[in-house]
């Protein structure tokens, strides 16, 4: 594990230095990151300002699920960023130099690239994401605190098994691009309390990506809204995906042709 | 002429060639859409008005970003920046006997068409399915003046987008300020994700000196009836005015970029 963590660090730096390098697109990237957080908090604010709350919930709970869903979104995507890069190896061949590495092979597909931008706006955000819920009393005591940091790992870990899930489905067809977009379409519909979706929207955000354990639990663990045996059950949920994801990544790792190389 | 519909009948050929694509893409415009009608229906539960607009304004607004998004915003034009790096364009375009602008403009056409065509029927699908309540205008000037402000709109976005690729004669990196310019900012300031009158009065304004609300906010909102017909006159003005500098950039700047150009990989 010790191994592993050292190699992403020695990835990660490889990947970061040439952002470092061009710093003025990197600080393109940032401010828009900024840009697009402020203009949705703005705009939910206004929203809420006018009406005061939605589906149960008070204008700060709602805030707070925003705050969450940017959270849960952006360390995803900060981890998880090779799959954006994984299509242009498979496609090219390169990953068979990946496969003789002694390093499990979903490595480079999963935790190959990091987003350092990601991780710039991270920092500043989970300080005004602590402030914010304090400053509102929005957390159920320690429990809440102790449930949330459960359910937060457990969406991390459910991120990384629906990651791999889609690298082993580019394995196989080359298609991933639409597939993370439709993954993030979404992921993104949790930026609001996503007891608000019905009928198809609720199904696809329950059964096919389960937004609802990736970013409202978390939430509704930090309110204190949830039961232990909900909290225990998602943390299952995401070891099984995990699992699953393994084996179909096993799997698709048979039928690779190893084409272009 | 013949030959650039030559590229319209090829480009859309294209299409039906990668079906599973454009299949997944409006699968994705389909889950904007319900995310956008659920986020409203929760927000006017038991409210009248909001920000100046009924429950069936504000959902018309949304079916009508769906639409615009489709008919407006979106080029393929976006793809010039990376065949400007790779030195494509000697072969495809600067060797050839056409127009860059047009042939590039007869390739979006098809994806407009399919795009606007599928928009279409998914939402009146959707609609059907979810009872959506719709405001249809029946005003036949309003109809009239919400064509014309739509075809400016689709002509603007086409220069905005192009500009942005021409950045590529002189940066390695365009994706940066494309998505700063060419998503975020406009996403936000062509009002694609909400109407601009939830924001502040000072920060609308500041929006109003920039293209992007002419976009897809103006035109909904002249679609709703929302705006008086002098005000709709001067806006169409304001979107000649933008219409006509963003293309003299556009020819300025594809002129000096041609004579930076290096071409390497071409």
């Amino acid at each position: 594990m010790k191994k592993f963590f050292r190699v992403w660090l020695v990835t990660a730096k490889m990947v970061i230095l040439p952002d470092l390098v061009s710093s003025g697109p990197a600080l393109l990237f940032i401010l828009g990151k900024i840009v697009r957080f402020l203009l949705y908090f703005l705009f939910l604010f206004q929203v809420l300002a006018a009406g005061a709350g939605m589906a149960g919930y008070s204008a700060q709970e709602v805030i707070l699920f925003f705050l969450i869903f940017n959270l849960v979104d952006t360390t995803i995507q900060f981890l998880f960023r090779g799959v954006y890069h994984f299509r242009g190896v498979v496609a090219s061949g390169n990953f068979d130099l990946d496969l003789v590495k002694p390093l499990p092979s979903f490595f480079r597909p999963v935790f190959g690239h990091i987003d350092i931008m990601d991780f710039i706006t991270l920092v500043p955000l989970f300080g005004f994401f602590i402030w914010y819920a304090g400053v509102h009393h929005l957390t159920a005591g320690a429990v809440g605190v102790f449930a949330f940091i459960i359910l937060f790992l457990s969406s991390l870990l459910f991120g990384f098994a629906f990651h791999l899930f889609i690298s082993a489905i580019c394995v196989l067809t080359l298609e991933i691009d639409h597939l993370v977009w439709i993954y993030r379409d979404l992921t993104a519909a949790a930026r609001f309390p996503t007891d608000i979706y019905r009928g198809f929207m609720r199904f696809l955000i329950t059964f096919v990506v389960p937004v609802v354990l990736l970013i409202t639990f978390p939430a509704k663990g930090l309110l204190g809204l949830l039961s232990w045996d909900k909290i225990i059950l998602s943390v299952f949920f995401s070891i099984f995906s995990v699992i699953l994801s393994l084996k179909f990544w096993r799997y698709s790792l048979k039928k690779y042709t190893s084409a272009s190389s | 002429m013949k030959k650039y519909w030559l590229i319209f009948k090829l480009t859309l050929e294209e299409y039906f060639v990668y079906r599973l694509n454009f299949f997944l893409w409006r699968f994705r415009n389909i889950i904007s859409f319900l995310v956008l009608f659920f986020f409203w229906e929760a927000v006017y539960q038991g409210k009248g008005e909001i920000f100046g607009y009924q429950k069936e304004q504000m959902l018309t607004y949304i079916v009508g970003v769906s639409f615009l998004k489709a008919l407006v915003l979106g080029s393929g034009t976006a793809d010039f920046a990376g065949m400007i790096k790779s030195g494509e364009i000697v072969g495809r375009f600067l060797l050839k006997p056409w127009r860059v602008v047009v042939v590039l403009f007869f390739r979006d056409l098809p994806a407009k068409i399919l795009d606007v065509t599928f928009a279409f029927l998914e939402i009146f699908v959707v609609a059907r399915i979810i009872n959506l309540p719709i405001f249809w205008q029946k005003n036949l000037s309003t109809l009239f003046l919400f064509i014309l402000v739509i075809a400016t709109a689709f002509l603007t976005y086409f220069a905005i987008s192009f500009l942005l690729s021409l950045i590529a004669f002189w940066v390695d990196n365009v994706w940066a300020p494309r998505w700063l310019f060419g998503v975020i900012f406009l996403e936000f300031f062509s009002g694609a994700f909400f109407p601009l009158d939830v924001l502040p009065k000072t920060l609308v304004n500041l929006i109003n000196l920039t293209p992007f609300p002419y976009l897809v906010y103006f035109p909904i909102k002249i679609y709703l009836g929302k705006i008086p017909i002098f005000d709709i006159i001067r806006i169409l003005f304001l979107m000649f005015f933008w219409l006509l500098a963003l293309f003299y950039l556009v020819s300025f700047v594809w002129k000096k970029g041609l004579k930076v150009y290096s071409g390497y990989g071409g």
